[in-house]
C-alpha cells in the first residue's frame, strides 16, 4: 500500500476510536449522573426520616439527662435530710440520756413535781391519782403542795393519791382522774413522743441554723 | 516491445485506494457501531442499578442518623451521669458542713431540749 493511501487509511480508524472513545464517555459520564441523582434523590427522601430520627433522639437525651440530674439532686437531697434526722436523732437519745440521768440526782424530785403539777393542771384538777416507777416511789415528794398548787392554778380543790401500781418509766409519771376516765402519761419517753414534731423542729434549728 | 498501458495502471491504483477506503470505513463504522452498543449497555446497567442506588443511598442516611441519635443519647447519658456524680460529690462536702455545725450546735440543742422539760 502506498504511504498516502496507508495515512488516510489509519486516520479514518483513528477517527473512529476517537469517536467510539467519547460516545463510551458520554455513556459513562450520564451513567454516573444518573446514579449520583438516584444518591441524592434517595438521601432526600430519606431526610424527613433523618430529621425525626435525630429529634426523636434529642428528646430522649434531653429526657434521659433530666431523669439523672434530677435522680441525682432527689438523692443528694434525701442524703442530706436523711443525715440531719440522724443528727438530731442523736441529740434526742442523748436528752432521753440525760433525763434518765438526773433520776439520780437531788435536781429530779422538784423536776418530777412539776411533772405531776402540769398533768394535774391538763386533768383540771379534783381527785386524781398518780403512778410513778419504783424509784420515784420511794423520792421524798410533797403531795400536798402539789394539790396546792394545782388548785390554785385550776380553781378546783385538788386530792392527789399515790397508786400502789409501778409504772415501767425511766422517769416521769402517769396521772389520771380517779374514775379512771382520763390518764395522761407525762413519763419522759411519752413527753418527748407527744413534742416530738415542736422539739425536732426546734433541734433542726439550732444545730442547722 | 509492448508498451504499459498507463491509463489501465492509474485506474488499477484508484481502485485499490478506494478498496482499502471502503474497508477502512466498514471497520470505522463496525467500531462506532460496537461503541455504541456498549454505550447503551452502560446506560442500561446504570438504570436497572438506578433503584438499588437510589434505596441504598436512603438507607445509608437512615442508618447514619441512627448512628447520631444513638451517640447523641449516649454522649447525653454519659454527660448526665458526670453531672450527677459531681452533685452527688458536693452534697458530700455539703453533709461535711451540716456535721461540722451539728457537732459544734450539739450541747446548745440539748441543753435547749432539757430547758423545754425543766421550765414546764
Amino acid at each position: 500500500m502506498e504511504l498516502g493511501v496507508q495515512k488516510i487509511a489509519d486516520q479514518i480508524l483513528i477517527s473512529a476510536r476517537q469517536n467510539a472513545e467519547t460516545v463510551l464517555s458520554e455513556a459513562r459520564k450520564s451513567a454516573e449522573l444518573m446514579l449520583e441523582k438516584q444518591r441524592e434523590l434517595g438521601r432526600r427522601s430519606a431526610a424527613e426520616r433523618v430529621s425525626y430520627t435525630l429529634a426523636k433522639a434529642r428528646d430522649e437525651a434531653d429526657t434521659v439527662r433530666g431523669m439523672v440530674i434530677s435522680d441525682a439532686r432527689r438523692k443528694a437531697s434525701w442524703m442530706a435530710l436523711s443525715e440531719k434526722e440522724r443528727l438530731i436523732g442523736n441529740v434526742l437519745d442523748e436528752v432521753r440520756s440525760r433525763l434518765v440521768s438526773l433520776t439520780g440526782t437531788r435536781k429530779y424530785a422538784p423536776e418530777l413535781e412539776k411533772i405531776i403539777v402540769d398533768a394535774g393542771i391538763a386533768l383540771g384538777g379534783g381527785k386524781l391519782e398518780v403512778m410513778l416507777n419504783e424509784h420515784d416511789s420511794g423520792l421524798p415528794l410533797d403531795f400536798t403542795a402539789i394539790s396546792k398548787t394545782i388548785f390554785r392554778n385550776t380553781n378546783s380543790e385538788t386530792k392527789l393519791t399515790l397508786l400502789k401500781e409501778r409504772i415501767k418509766a425511766s422517769g416521769g409519771a402517769v396521772v389520771k382522774t380517779q374514775d379512771g376516765n382520763v390518764t395522761l402519761d407525762n413519763t419522759f419517753d411519752e413527753m418527748l413522743k407527744r413534742r416530738k414534731g415542736d422539739l425536732r423542729l426546734k433541734i433542726s434549728k439550732i444545730l442547722f441554723g | 516491445m509492448h508498451r504499459p498501458n498507463l491509463k489501465l495502471i492509474k485506474v488499477h491504483i484508484v481502485s485499490k485506494t478506494l478498496e482499502v477506503i471502503v474497508d477502512k470505513e466498514s471497520e470505522a463504522a463496525r467500531i462506532v457501531s460496537q461503541a455504541k452498543l456498549e454505550a447503551e449497555r452502560i446506560v442500561k446497567e446504570a438504570e436497572a442499578k438506578a433503584q438499588k442506588v437510589y434505596s441504598e443511598a436512603h438507607e445509608q442516611a437512615a442508618a447514619e442518623a441512627e448512628r447520631k441519635a444513638y451517640d447523641l443519647r449516649r454522649n447525653a447519658k454519659e454527660e448526665a451521669n458526670r453531672e450527677a456524680k459531681q452533685i452527688l460529690k458536693e452534697e458530700e462536702s455539703h453533709l461535711e458542713e451540716i456535721r461540722a455545725k451539728a457537732k459544734k450546735n450539739f450541747e446548745a440543742a440539748v441543753n435547749a431540749v432539757l430547758s423545754e422539760f425543766s421550765s414546764k
